[in-house]
């Protein structure tokens, strides 16, 4: 068995070369920034009013599916200019590079197998992070620390203890950072958002979410990684595991590298719950989740197949994330005691009782697949230096909810949390809040 | 300060003793093992590599939850645990313990974690465990190891010892900083950085005063940290270090965040210094400074700053207005407003949905004003939109209403707009007055509004409005609110009885076709007679509009007049009309065999090519032998025989399960699929 290779990080072949806020602040803080304004943009030099001296130059760190999903959204910007792509997979470096290069028409794109050497460019601005879980919050630490403004992939972090720890240093360093829950820049959630607060279906009592079943994954022997893999650089804070096919493709449904799929897209619907509940700032004070786990006889996986995860806020709303059903069958729906509002999250269609707060709904809006608002109120922000809809604090008290839903799993407790403090009333379940990474990662 | 990861000191260590219920989510048996069960156990996990069953790891991960709160058994797991770190159990198997111990372990698992932490193999895994761990034993363990460690082993410790923030580390950590080494060298500023004093600031800024290029960001990186610290507990080193990283030589994100944090520990003086750079030609630091007005203490702020928008250039006043908007006082609201005959298009934009977020009842008239001002698309949607959101609720409802009278014309039917969009109590008053204006877009605009908010009560007034005379483009608009608001009652009875009485005492032509339009939406006999009856009449447009209202019915009680009617027909326009509503009526019976008469009375009365295409495209849906019996005569008819092959396709497939030979003979008689 292969144990860890401690001088892989120093130069091996194939590598290019190697700080609580008062309420009323925050609240203030989030005010300027959950309505983008309507400005057409030229002011502050939007598509194409910008000469090329003034564009915002982006690295991407990790070039994977989700990048080549996310990546037209950024590129249909003229204002932005995509100078650097890095990933540990040569594959997807190569497949990285052409992506920008075909764009721009020209082959100006560097590639890095090491993200710090794109990191340490002087003229590179910011960076679009849509690694693995793993490399979400300490990669966003790490550019933060290199004065790089960030557009990071959810979920953002892998503990609460590395999501304060994100929100201390985008703070110290001053970074503009938006977390990639752009379902806050979606026409559909923010209808349904402002019906809630408009008090047209009462009062809310309950929130209800679902995300989709996991699947067992069948055990597999160790092997060596494939060529051109930098595997030590992809494992990156988790613990050393030797490399097994089936964990590196399904890297979600374990807990080294991921949370598994309650948090894995549960935190888009936490994110909305926190938002639509005005309560950006603080969390859920109760926690309680069970789950059916994979057969270990049959299966490697450790993360829930289904769960029922359950929480409490201080006012004594109650929310549910079931995890079951088909990945088409997610939604969020607020009920309150006048009717309920419901976003289908596979369509993004509306469902509401009483069926006439629908006809409040304007037309037209991007879906959820379309990030350009998004990216957008990012844009804005970097030029202004304010903070975007997700900013760090934000992103960090959503997750927090999935994150607490996972240690309740793990330890089997109902678990009470304090929002200030950040701390459970179990010890073992404060124990959980942070994994040291794994060296020479630190965050 | 927080509680969390920056204070590892402050972790509790793990009460023992507390009975408390367990949930058990694991499929796995819950009763707790014997001694004798654990040693196995133990021992069945010592030897674990990826690839076997984890059936052994999952029952020792329940057991360890079991023994949260039973002492004894704890005991018993933390020693099997610590067995399990032993050179001689399998990696996996130590990385597994060492996940468990990270949070159940004691002070009895110490002697083992430092053996961990001599073996650059394991050091890792025992300060994932470690970290978890209470300050004081721990971290002289760390210390300890830290003497003997090289390279990867060497930075783990000093990161770990540096997320503990172990002050006792701090002439390690210094030492470290000055290692040849690089990754030594940077995981020892970093820590210095994250211990947060003044000795470690102390230490820092002479050295980043020699170091060069890589070495001096990696400083840097630790200065800014440790100012971030040195903030909450003493705030005025962190001020005169803050000060120190704002020199104009610094990088300017580094500026730009001591700016910001300066600001933020400084709030009297924020302002004389916000201020200072507003006035001066500072643009890295601009940004950050409009940000902080939003901020501010003072109460004067905005009234202060809201003087400054003379000095900006045009984005730094869009970006002053979105923090005025943030304060959201009165000083703020005048300000912005202010903003809206700047000459830049952007800034009025941004001044008014700034307005839109914060004002009320009192910002309608201001807004309403800039309506008649400005003739831009743009600014006029953006001042649509921020009176559409604009809080205030029925106060600013009243507000719009209360400016009409001082607009007219497209600014008008703007509001009406508006007034739909909030859907206020009393819009539809005014919507019923508006549709009666003289102005034909102020009165479109009401009946636009009203088919989004009309209910039951307007229908009597829509239906007189019908009968007055009306411009077409506006009758049209009429019709359409009038069906609209029908649409919507889950109740039409009353409405449709007076949609009757109306049709049946007006006299005009152009009244008595738009009421007839309406009746479709009715739907019933009575509704049906009366389209019957007008499509005997002797004035063509009435006859025309009761016959297209047939072609509109919504059940299969038109079939015979509208048959009629389309088998009487010479005008081709109207004979497809007819005939979409006939094969639209056709389809509501496709589940029965016998629709196939229906099909063969409409290809019987077809007159051309066209009208047959349309036939069989409909007829395609309807899965019986008989309707595949008069597909199937088509296919010899040249002009619509890709129709009728595509109409045999469809049928047979769909027969196919129960009359195969059929479908099979039929499906023979086409070319092969290509």
């Amino acid at each position: 068995m292969s144990t860890p290779n401690t001088s892989l990080w120093k130069g091996a072949p194939g590598i290019i070369s190697p700080t609580r806020v008062a309420r009323r602040r925050f609240l203030q803080s989030v005010a300027a920034v959950t309505v983008p304004l309507i400005v057409p943009g030229s002011v502050l030099g939007l598509n194409g009013a910008t000469s090329p001296a003034n564009r915002i130059r982006f690295g991407v760190f990790g070039v994977g599916n989700r990048a080549r999903a996310i990546l037209p959204n950024f590129l249909s910007f003229k204002e932005l200019l995509f100078v650097a792509v890095s990933d540990c997979r040569a594959d997807r470096l190569e497949s990285g590079k052409k992506l920008i290069d075909d764009h721009y028409g020209n082959s100006a794109c560097s590639a890095y197998a090491d993200f710090r050497e794109m990191l340490a460019r002087k003229d590179i601005d910011a960076v679009l992070i849509a690694t693995g879980n793993r490399w979400h919050g300490l990669g966003s630490i790490y550019a933060a620390r290199a004065g790089k403004d960030i557009y990071c992939e959810k979920p953002v972090t892998l503990t609460i203890g590395e999501g304060r720890k994100l929100v201390e240093t985008c703070r110290q360093f001053g970074t503009v950072y938006q977390a990639g829950t752009q379902r806050r820049c979606t026409a559909s959630y923010r209808f349904a958002r402002d019906m809630v607060r408009q008090g047209r279906i009462g009062r809310v009592h309950t929130v209800e979410m679902q995300v989709w079943a996991g699947k067992g994954l069948e055990h597999e022997a160790e092997v060596p990684p494939p060529a051109g893999w930098n595997y030590d650089f992809w494992l990156g804070q988790a613990p050393w595991h030797p490399y097994v096919p089936v964990r590196a493709k399904n890297w979600q449904y374990f807990w080294d590298t991921a949370e598994g799929i309650l948090s894995d897209m549960g935190c888009h619907y936490t994110d909305q719950m926190q938002w639509v509940l005005g309560t950006d700032d603080t969390g859920p004070v109760e926690f309680e989740a069970k789950g059916e786990f994979p057969d270990p006889v049959k299966f490697c996986n450790d993360t829930p197949l289904t769960a029922e995860a359950r929480c409490k806020y201080a006012s004594g709303v109650t929310a549910v994330m079931y995890q079951r059903g088909e990945f088409k069958e997610r939604y969020l729906r607020f009920i309150g005691d006048e009717g309920w509002i419901q976003v289908d999250d596979e369509t993004d269609a509306v469902t509401a009782e009483p069926k006439s707060i629908l006809s409040f709904r304007g037309t037209g809006g991007a879906g959820w697949g379309d990030a350009s608002d998004h990216v957008r109120d990012l844009v804005r922000c970097i030029r202004s230096r304010k903070q975007p809809a997700c900013h760090p604090e934000v992103a960090h008290r959503a997750m927090t909810i999935c994150q607490a839903w996972n240690i309740s799993l793990r330890l089997g407790r109902k678990l009470k949390w304090d929002p200030v403090q950040e701390r459970f009333d179990v010890p073992e379940a404060n124990r959980m809040l942070y994994r040291e990474p794994r060296a020479p990662w630190r965050a | 300060m927080n509680g969390i990861v920056m204070t590892m000191k402050n972790t509790i260590y793990p009460l023992l003793g507390a009975a408390a219920l367990v949930v058990s989510c694991w499929p796995a048996p819950a009763a707790t093992p014997a001694t004798n069960d654990l040693q196995q156990l133990i021992s069945e996990v010592s030897t674990y590599h990826s690839g076997q069953s984890l059936e052994s790891l999952r029952q020792l991960e329940a057991t360890v939850r079991a023994a949260l709160h039973d002492p004894a058994l704890r005991a018993s797991v933390e020693a099997g645990l610590v067995e399990l770190l032993s050179p001689e159990a399998s990696y996996e198997a130590r990385s597994f313990a060492a996940k468990q111990l990270a949070f159940i372990g004691s002070e009895k698992a110490l002697p083992a974690m430092g053996e961990l932490l001599k073996d650059p193999q394991t050091v890792g895994l025992a300060c994932l465990a470690l970290t978890t761990y209470p300050p004081g034993k721990a971290d002289s363990l760390l210390r300890q190891a830290l003497a003997n460690a090289r390279g990867a082993a060497r930075v783990q410790i000093l990161n770990t010892l540096g997320d503990r923030r172990d002050a006792r580390s701090t002439r390690l950590f210094k030492k470290a900083a000055a290692d040849a080494d690089p990754a030594v060298f940077e995981a020892g500023a970093a820590a210095l950085g994250k211990l947060g004093t003044r000795r470690a600031w102390s230490t820092l800024e002479p050295l980043r005063r020699k170091a060069r290029g890589a070495a001096n960001q990696t400083l840097l990186e630790a200065m800014l940290v440790c100012a971030d610290r040195l903030a909450a507990s003493d705030p005025k080193s962190a001020v005169r270090a803050y000060t120190s990283l704002m020199a104009p030589h610094e990088p300017r994100f580094a500026r730009q965040a001591a700016l910001a944090a300066w600001l933020r520990l400084e709030p009297d003086a924020a302002g004389k210094r916000i201020s200072a750079i507003l006035a001066g030609s500072d643009r890295d630091l601009k940004p950050v400074a409009i940000a902080a007005v939003a901020t501010l203490p003072s109460p004067q702020a905005s009234t202060q700053f809201g003087g400054a928008f003379g000095t900006l250039e045009d984005a730094e006043k869009v970006w002053l207005i979105e923090s005025l908007a943030t304060r959201a006082d009165a000083g703020a609201k005048a300000a912005i407003a202010g903003q809206l005959a700047a000459t830049n298009l952007d800034v009025r934009i941004a001044a008014i949905g700034a307005l839109g977020d914060i004002g009320g009842a009192d910002t309608v008239a201001i807004l309403g004003r800039r309506l008649s001002e400005t003739q831009e698309a743009d600014e006029l949607k953006a001042i649509e939109n921020a009176l559409i959101a604009m809080g205030g609720g029925r106060e600013t409802d009243q507000a719009v209403q209360a400016f009409f009278p001082s607009v007219s014309g497209a600014s008008r039917a703007l509001l009406l707009s508006v007034l739909a969009r909030r859907q206020g109590s009393g819009a539809n008053a005014v919507l019923l007055q508006e549709m009666r204006s003289a102005e034909a877009a102020v009165s479109r605009a009401a009946f636009r509004a009203l088919a989004r908010t009309g209910t039951e009560q307007e229908v009597p007034a829509l239906l007189a409005a019908l009968e007055a005379q009306l411009a077409s483009p506006v009758r049209l608009e009429a019709e359409t609110a009038t069906a609209q608001v029908l649409t919507r009652l889950t109740d039409r009875a009353a409405a449709c009885g007076k949609v009757r009485e109306a049709l049946e005492k007006a006299k005009a032509s152009e009244v008595q076709s738009s009421l007839l339009g309406l009746l479709p939406v009715c739907g019933d006999s009575a509704s049906l007679d009366l389209a019957k009856k007008a499509a005997a009449n002797p004035d063509p447009a009435i006859r025309d509009a009761a016959v297209r209202a047939l072609s509109e019915w919504p059940n299969l009680e038109a079939w015979d007049p509208l048959f009629a009617a389309y088998r009487d027909s010479t005008e081709p326009a109207l004979r497809v009309a007819l005939l979409r509503g006939l094969v639209r009526l056709a389809a509501e019976e496709h589940a029965k065999p016998a629709v196939a008469d229906r099909y063969r009375a409409l290809t019987d009365q077809a007159k051309g090519d066209g009208e047959l295409k349309l036939i069989l495209g409909s007829l395609g849906g309807a899965g019986h032998p008989e309707t595949l019996q008069l597909a199937l005569a088509f296919l010899s008819r040249e002009g619509v025989r890709a129709e009728a092959e595509v109409a045999v396709r469809k049928i047979a497939e769909a027969i196919k399960p129960k009359h195969p030979e059929a479908a099979r003979d039929a499906l023979a008689k086409l070319p092969p699929k290509t």
